[in-house]
């Protein structure tokens, strides 16, 4: 088998096979199905799924952290995975110590840490007095900065990442986005880029592959594939039903359904979404969250109830919750929602696709016509006039 | 194209080692070892001082059980301490590796699931901090016993040949434990009695005589234990005493022996390393 020249990457029949431990015993699963892949030098491949789909599986074997059951890969070049920011910082060592092991433990040596320190420290923003100083009294979000920033200077020909960009606040991920995209298109690297975030997915992959319970289930423009994700894993109750993705928090409350009462939701038009709910003993103080994000990713609008008044002290262990729109202000598409939800300021549930809706088109009064629009987003109230 | 292909297949053959894994694994565990190095002392109030004090301290509960206690006698009617002191800077090194690099892979399970590199780098790391106290401690005895009998250069050699002989063998024994460890933690259960019964079983607070007297025609089934050999040797290169012995041959042979298996076990297990640990 060789790699033909305008391949960065290639799988041939790559699986991985788990056998179950204790009371499974004697039972296997496959975590990745049999795999053919080709990732073109210099491209950039997204990789979506719901969790449990292969995705993590598949950057351990290209990583080496583990080895194939069937089939292989190969590669050319250097290759650097990045599944975590920071791997290897030590509380007590200094910045720049940190930088150095960090650097080892991905096979660059000292000097040639050296020579990148400088670009390190500026893109992590740090100063110099910080970089001596023991990380442990960084704040979290300078103890990310750093790590990305080693992670961005690596020497690598092809760069595996995994859902690094979900750390930092928003300004530092659209920097590190940005350095992604530089390194793409001026260094020449490959990219494989696993991400939640579809939004950033679908910014800096071209194309995707998208993967369920192990194995491929399209491969193609990233723009497609993200709107038909989203349709599926995240249509009507899709969370409820088939318990998609993990909740936590510490289950003193649980969200069990949503529903818009008067049936499928239409722009500009009167509509209650119920909110069911289950727990043990009174519950105190809740404030349920909902932040509803649009078909690619993006955050769109927050639902919160504390916000808009509702501040019920005492509620029942379990019961329901309604939230009544005069007008429905979201345009046509689909829409996923993630769920936070506190008891007496405890996160009792948390979940990152917790349920998904679709909104058909309408008017934003009931006169007016529909807007057509490619994008989904919400619409705000707005007089027009000819006089102030 | 200039960049080198990397092939990897589930039918790639186990013991595949390449030049290039081997250096990866030093560099990784000098990155290791130095950050050991930095962080060892940090937030002691006597720091690096630790380095002369823990030897001494050694030697001093050497001393007080074996000695006042216990009542040993060396041979020869040599010193007790300049006897039993010889073997014990190759027995604070070799304990070290064992206590430190047997659980390195289980201890550092963060780090080990989120980026590869050939994992006998981690226990290897170990023998830095190792090493360096065995020479702090190697300097102090040197001093002793330039100072109670004159000698300066005599038998260094064979010092240094043992000391590599014990640091090869606690990095072996600390590989497999480490090894074994990813599945099973029955060994770390057991690292801190395996330490204390190789301490006692070999002769480094009492004569090697003693116990060889005890097996009789049998005395090289003592040598199985690559670290009678060392704590022999040792005696030999620092003081002189006997004469170099056939049985060493077999410490050295189940040191090495330990060495290669254990690095083959660490190399066979990294392969499902993430998934079983």
């Amino acid at each position: 088998m060789s790699l033909p020249s305008h391949l960065a990457l290639q799988t041939q029949g790559l699986a991985k096979r788990y056998f179950g431990r204790g009371s499974f015993k004697g039972t296997h699963y496959w975590a990745l199905k049999p795999l053919d892949l080709e990732v073109a030098a210099g491209s950039a491949l997204g990789l979506m799924g719901p969790n449990g789909a292969g995705k993590s599986t598949l950057l351990k074997l290209l990583s080496g952290l583990t080895h194939p059951s069937a089939g292989g890969y190969q590669y050319r070049g250097q290759m650097t995975s990045l599944l975590e920011v920071g791997t290897g910082f030590h509380p007590d060592l200094s910045g720049r110590e940190n930088v150095y092991l960090s650097g080892a433990l991905h096979g660059m040596s000292r000097q040639e840490m050296a020579q990148r320190m400088e670009a390190i420290q500026e893109f992590a923003g740090l100063h110099d007095q910080y970089m001596d100083h023991p990380i442990k009294h960084y704040s979290s979000g300078m103890k990310v900065r750093l790590g990305f920033s080693v992670a961005a200077h690596l020497h690598a020909d092809i760069l595996v990442v995994d859902e690094v960009l979900a750390v930092g606040d928003a300004s530092f991920q659209a920097k590190c986005l940005q350095s992604m995209e530089a390194q793409m298109s001026e260094k020449g690297r490959t990219v494989l880029f696993v991400s939640h975030n579809l939004y950033a997915l679908q910014s800096l992959c071209p194309q995707s592959l998208w993967l369920d319970r192990g194995e491929k289930v399209r491969y193609g423009a990233s723009a497609d594939l993200v709107t038909d994700y989203l349709k599926q894993a995240h249509g009507p109750n899709a969370a409820f039903a088939s318990g998609h993705g993990v909740a936590s928090g510490s289950g003193k409350l649980r969200l069990t359904d949503m529903e818009w009462m008067a049936g499928p939701p239409q722009t500009g038009v009167a509509n209650t979404l119920r909110i069911a709910y289950e727990g043990e003993g009174d519950q105190h103080d809740v404030d349920i969250r909902l932040n509803v994000h649009g078909n690619d990713g993006r955050f769109i609008a927050p639902l919160a109830m504390h916000a808009h008044g509702f501040a019920p002290s005492v509620l029942p262990a379990s019961g329901e919750v309604y939230v009544h729109f005069e007008a429905m202000p979201f345009m046509e598409g689909w829409y996923s929602v993630q769920a936070r939800v506190t008891e007496r300021g405890v996160v009792a549930y948390e979940h990152k696709n917790v349920w998904g809706f679709h909104v058909a088109s309408g008017g934003f009064l009931a006169q007016a016509p529909a807007y057509p629009s490619g994008k989904n987003g919400v619409h705000l109230r707005q007089d027009w006039r000819l006089e102030p | 194209m200039s960049k080198s292909v990397t092939t990897v297949h589930a039918k790639d053959p186990l013991w595949r080692r390449s030049a290039a894994e081997i250096r990866r694994a030093r560099s990784v565990a000098w990155a290791f070892a130095r950050r050991d190095l930095q962080l060892r002392y940090a937030q002691t109030r006597m720091g690096w001082l630790w380095s002369i004090g823990q030897p001494l301290l050694a030697a001093a509960i050497v001393l007080i059980v074996f000695s006042w206690i216990v009542k040993v006698e060396a041979p020869y009617g040599l010193s007790y301490p300049l006897y039993a002191f010889a073997a014990l800077p190759a027995w604070l090194m070799a304990q070290h590796v064992l206590l430190q690099g047997a659980p390195s892979l289980v201890h550092n399970q963060h780090i080990v699931s989120k980026v590869f590199f050939p994992r006998t780098a981690l226990p290897l790391s170990k023998a830095g901090v190792a090493l360096v106290d065995f020479s702090v401690a190697t300097l102090l005895f040197w001093v002793y016993r330039a100072w109670t009998t004159g000698m300066w250069i005599e038998g260094l050699h064979w010092v240094l040949l043992f000391a590599v002989m014990g640091l090869y063998a606690a990095l072996g024994l600390a590989y497999w434990i480490a090894a074994l460890s990813v599945r099973y933690r029955d060994g770390l259960a057991l690292l801190p009695f395996l330490v204390q019964g190789l301490f006692l079983l070999t002769p480094i607070a009492y004569p090697t005589e003693r116990f060889a007297s005890a097996l009789g025609d049998h005395a090289w089934l003592l040598y199985l234990n690559p670290f009678v050999g060392v704590a022999d040797g040792m005696r030999f290169g620092w003081l002189g005493l006997g004469d170099w012995n056939d049985y060493h041959l077999i410490s050295f042979g189940v040191a090495f022996g330990l060495f290669v298996t254990g690095t083959w076990a660490l190399k066979a297990v990294e392969r499902t390393l993430i998934d079983d640990l």
